[in-house]
């Protein structure tokens, strides 16, 4: 299988550098228990992509862009290596039993009229999220990072797995 | 979060308000940001921290900046976010707010590890 079920396209919004994905019944949330320990799980795995139940912090290095491309794509099973074509790379699981997928940026808590939304098929799957443009945005002043989640559901519950590291990871977080 | 914290302190000592208030509407947070950090430039590849936040109705033009390191950034998203949980913080009210005793203290320090009690509310 070469091509997604379906893709939708969405601009959503970074700050403080991370954006949280979630499934807002599941009750983790922006401003809950889980925002602090997936953060905490991200960097200290070095894979700057945590998950926890339904809810993903993803880290970029770009500190804001309020109009951040985001693709979410529905595959019917692991979609193919293409990884060379992004910086960062890693493969998380996510449940979304209600079927609603929001994205929230970092520094606010859940507020639904400040999220963006879109509709999914319920379920626990597996998420593969890659983002790119990190070299060129941070050089030119932001705006060129874009980010991609490639969803396929999952029977069993996996860690997460770093597929392809930024290089820069290393000199931002020291 | 210690260039966070010297930039408050600094922002302190230069006359910046120890409360702010939580400014809801992304446009106008993005319009107080373009005006704190605008004229940034990171010569060292951190970004730009700005007191009084630009999150905040202080925030904006007049804002104290400071380059900071991006992962002391990751840090300050999330503990904003859970203040605002905790304290029940919405429009208008008090987002950040520092004791006078808080406040003494950053203004005496120019490194420091962790800010100590920041969920209390102004006392000035």
């Amino acid at each position: 299988m070469t091509e997604p079920i379906q893709r939708i396209e969405l601009e959503v919004s970074i700050d403080y550098g991370q954006v949280y994905i979630f499934d807002p019944t599941t009750g983790d949330t922006p401003g809950s228990d889980a925002m602090d320990l997936v953060m905490d799980e991200a960097i200290n795995t070095a894979t700057y992509v945590g998950s926890r139940g339904g809810f993903i912090d993803l880290m970029t290095p770009i500190q804001f862009n309020t109009n951040a491309p985001m693709r979410v794509e529905l595959w019917e099973q692991a979609p193919p290596d293409d990884d060379i074509n992004f910086d960062h790379v890693v493969d998380v699981d996510l449940d979304v039993p209600s079927g609603r997928l929001l994205f929230e940026q970092s520094g606010e808590i859940y507020d639904p009229e400040y999220c963006v939304e879109t509709t999914i098929p319920p379920a626990r799957y597996r998420v593969r999220v890659a983002g790119r443009g990190y070299e060129h945005s941070k050089s030119q002043g932001g705006g060129l990072d874009s980010y991609r989640l490639q969803l396929w559901l999952r029977e069993t519950d996996t860690p997460a797995v770093l597929r392809r590291s930024w290089a820069g990871w290393q000199k931002i977080m020291g | 979060m210690p260039f966070v914290v010297k930039n408050i302190s600094d922002a302190f000592a230069r006359g910046r308000p120890f409360v702010l208030h939580k400014l809801d509407g992304r446009p106008k947070q993005d319009a107080k940001r373009a005006q704190a950090c605008a004229p940034f430039d990171p010569g060292y590849g951190g970004s730009c921290d700005e007191y009084s936040l630009a999150l905040s109705m202080e925030g904006g033009a007049g804002a104290h900046i400071m380059e900071v390191p991006l992962r002391e950034q990751f840090c300050q998203g999330g503990t904003l976010a859970r203040q605002y949980q905790r304290e029940g913080i919405t429009q208008g009210l008090n987002s950040v707010s520092f004791s006078s005793r808080q406040a003494r203290w950053l203004r005496g320090r120019t490194e420091v590890s962790a800010l100590p009690g920041t969920g209390g509310r102004a006392d000035d």
